[in-house]
């Protein structure tokens, strides 16, 4: 589930992003949110909820950070 | 030789010693004298009355910061926080004194 | 908002940066890894509990009772057990401490007098954690005993983290008001950061050299904004609470008594004692609380009024399914009674909040996947102000009008490379100083002889980055040593542990190995990153930066 979750985060993050700047579309804006919604909801359940969010916030700050910095290197593919 | 250019940069601040003495000293010193004198009148259970103030502390400091940098006039700042300790000293001073 | 208030908060965002981010970087890198201090990096240094067999809650209780009778009477006031390998126990230490010290002669108080108390008073024994035999005894001041306590580099680093070994007041004042700083640093650069959520994803390293600091610094302090808060205000209210917070609040709600408010706040009461005799069932307590919360340990035992029927046992459950670490007491009998967060028993709001300050600084709540977490967005925090501090050279040593000569700016890259890069090749040099003098010279108490390889590095790297020639081709040697320190930390721990590691693979083995291996490949991408800056640097203001060195020496 955990696994899951970071997937999840992870493509809710791609979409977020179109041409290394935040997307103007909103239907990316809205699919993104829900399956950032839903990886929140795969966190607390598999770690009940104050832990779960906690979790979530970090895991959302962390893969961020991490798919900012070697987007570079993602388009060299 | 190399010569000399002379800097002719302005501050953005004015008064920056007494800016950075209120941002920095005074700013501390305030929140010290908030936390027992807020115990005295914030409306919450007893251990809510010392644990709030403790925990409002570094959001206090950060705002008088800001504000004694971002203060139009250095004296504003000054006049805040040394109405928010005085008057905050006395409430403790009273409540000690009963 | 007006430009002259951004104006404003770009300066006070610089000045901040400028004046702490050595000292920040150095409290976040060094904080990243104390996130590790309990108790992974303390199995790595004792492979001895890494394959610890599932506790003898029965052997326990016979210990406590057969060591309660070669202790005075007034010594079972408190008794305290720390299980052995978790959190920093290596072994099992079991205290018998009397609050109120040795007993005072009857004298006549006068009017007004409060009654005199010798201070705190303890004997503690300590057994071998697979044998249960006796390794240790002593007895004396509660506050001395402590004091020679043994420890190592897992207990090191997170004091360094903590206090910068400096103790009480100086060193939690300092980082407290470096948490203080950097929520400053934190709300100012909030708001001159105007396309905060437009330049979400922009990170451009390929450009120019200035490009790539502005973006990095920009990426890393948006996307760990909230993580970074939390980090900064619970630093701040930890380095603070005990040294200002908790004497002012005390100072009219306790008449200045701050143990009183402590006490009030943190205390476990003490049992009304009936003077009936009755074993403690301690085993029950135990095997119960073991089997309270799955994920969670229990870490320490407190027993007060030890033998009597209204004795109370109070265990420490941390790392379960809760953020706060719980208590779960038990009567004599061992019959479960409560289980509760340690502030959350106050009334109102504020407990609840105390309890999560600790949990979420430093990320012990959910096992070593949120450590790790922890850990990547601590590195972040490191690279925070270091990017900054980058950046802030990088603009003044370009521009048309720089506000300081070239030689200042160099003696303060050099700082940076000699102070930041100096903690970490001391940080990661405690893995082979702590095997070292463990193994080689065999060092009774690893812990204060550690001090000197630490201080002593960082102190060193920092002098030599002002002695030598290049600073930046010494940033890449200290690159190289510290890459070669991390591969180091593999083979070493084979060479201790080798074998044992290889019959079976416990929890205990999993954690160092992985400890091992993420400090193998830290190291070797050092490498292959040193390799490809070399490589392909990009348009570098470097070769600006020497020539007007070189053109204002001549």
């Amino acid at each position: 589930m955990i696994v899951s979750a970071i997937l999840i985060i992870l493509i809710g993050i791609y979409l977020l992003q179109n041409n290394e700047a935040l997307t103007k579309q909103s239907t990316k804006k809205v699919a993104s949110s829900l399956l950032l919604l839903l990886s929140a909801f795969l966190l607390i359940v598999e770690f009940g909820t104050m832990r779960g969010i906690f979790i979530f916030i970090s895991l959302v700050s962390l893969l961020g950070t991490l798919f900012t910095l070697f987007l570079y290197k993602l388009k060299d593919i | 030789m190399t010569e000399k250019t002379e800097n002719t940069r302005v501050s953005v601040f004015t008064s920056i010693k007494s800016r950075n003495i209120a941002g920095v000293l005074m700013a501390f010193v305030t929140c010290i004298m908030l936390i027992p004198g807020m115990t005295t009148y914030l409306p919450f259970s007893a251990a809510d009355q010392i644990a709030v103030p403790i925990l409002l502390f570094p959001f206090i400091w950060t705002a008088l910061c800001v504000y004694s940098y971002l203060a139009e006039k250095v004296w504003h700042p000054w006049a805040l926080m040394l109405s928010l300790s005085l008057s905050h000293g006395l409430l403790s001073y009273f409540a000690l004194t009963g | 908002m007006k430009s002259k208030t951004i104006k404003k908060l770009y300066t006070l965002h610089s000045w901040v940066g400028i004046i702490t981010g050595i000292l920040l970087f150095v409290i976040a890198f060094t904080g990243a890894v104390s996130v590790f201090g309990r108790e992974e990096i303390k199995f790595w240094t004792t492979p001895e509990i890494r394959a610890l067999a599932p506790l003898d809650t029965v052997k326990v209780e016979r210990l406590i009772e057969e060591y309660s009778t070669k202790v005075p009477e007034h010594y079972k006031e408190e008794v305290i057990v720390f299980l052995p390998g978790v959190r920093s126990s290596t072994r099992l230490f079991m205290m018998f401490e009397s609050h109120h010290g040795e007993p005072q002669e009857d004298t006549e108080l006068l009017e007004g007098e409060k009654p005199k108390h010798n201070p705190p008073v303890a004997t503690i024994f300590e057994f071998d954690p697979i044998t249960y035999e006796l390794v240790e005894e002593r007895t004396g001041l509660v506050e001395e005993l402590f004091a020679k306590s043994q420890y190592d580099m897992a207990e090191f680093i997170v004091g360094f983290h903590a206090d910068l070994h400096m103790g009480r007041p100086i060193g939690l004042l300092t980082t407290g008001v470096l948490g203080l700083t950097m929520m400053l640093s934190i709300v100012t650069g909030i708001f001159i950061h105007r396309k905060i959520l437009a330049q979400l994803f922009t990170f451009r390293p390929r450009k120019n050299y200035s490009l790539m600091l502005n973006d990095g610094h920009k990426a890393i302090g948006v996307w760990g904004l909230v993580f970074n808060s939390v980090i900064a205000f619970t630093g701040a209210f930890l380095g603070l609470a005990i040294v200002v917070l908790v004497p002012a609040a005390a100072f009219v709600s306790f008449n200045g008594d701050q143990e009183k408010l402590i006490e009030t706040f943190t205390a476990i009461p003490d049992p009304v004692i009936q003077y009936i005799a009755q074993p403690t069932s301690v085993s029950t307590a135990l095997s119960h609380a073991m089997t309270l919360d799955e994920e969670g340990k229990v870490s320490s035992l407190t027993i007060k009024g030890y033998g009597d029927a209204s004795a109370m046992m109070y265990l420490n459950v941390s790392d379960g399914e809760s953020v706060a670490a719980q208590t779960a007491s038990y009567n004599a009998n061992g019959e479960f009674v409560e289980l509760y967060g340690n502030f959350a028993r106050l009334d109102g709001i504020s407990g609840a909040i105390l309890d999560v300050m600790f949990p979420l600084h430093f990320g012990n709540f959910g096992g070593v996947f949120v450590k790790i977490i922890w850990a990547v967005l601590g590195l972040g925090t490191a690279l925070l102000p270091l990017t900054g501090l980058m950046l802030w050279m990088e603009r003044g040593v370009n521009s048309a009008n720089p506000k300081y000569s070239s030689k200042t700016y160099q003696r303060f890259n050099r700082l940076i490379v000699g102070g930041c890069g100096g903690i970490v090749v001391a940080t990661f040099l405690l893995f082979p100083a702590n095997a070292f003098l463990k193994y080689i010279m065999v060092v009774e108490n690893v812990g204060p002889a550690i001090w000197w390889p630490f201080f002593g590095s960082w102190l060193f790297i920092t002098v030599w980055a002002f002695i030598t020639q290049c600073e930046k081709r010494f940033a890449k040697q200290l690159t190289i040593l510290t890459a070669t320190i991390l591969m180091s930390i593999l083979p070493i721990d084979i060479i201790v542990s080798g074998r044992d590691m290889m019959k079976s693979m416990t929890y205990g083995h999993q954690v160092s190995l992985g400890i091992d291996l993420v400090c193998l490949s830290m190291g070797l991408y050092l490498l292959k990153v040193l390799k490809q800056f070399k490589k392909t640097q990009p348009n570098s203001t470097e070769s600006n930066e020497i020539g007007v060195i070189a053109k204002e020496s001549v």
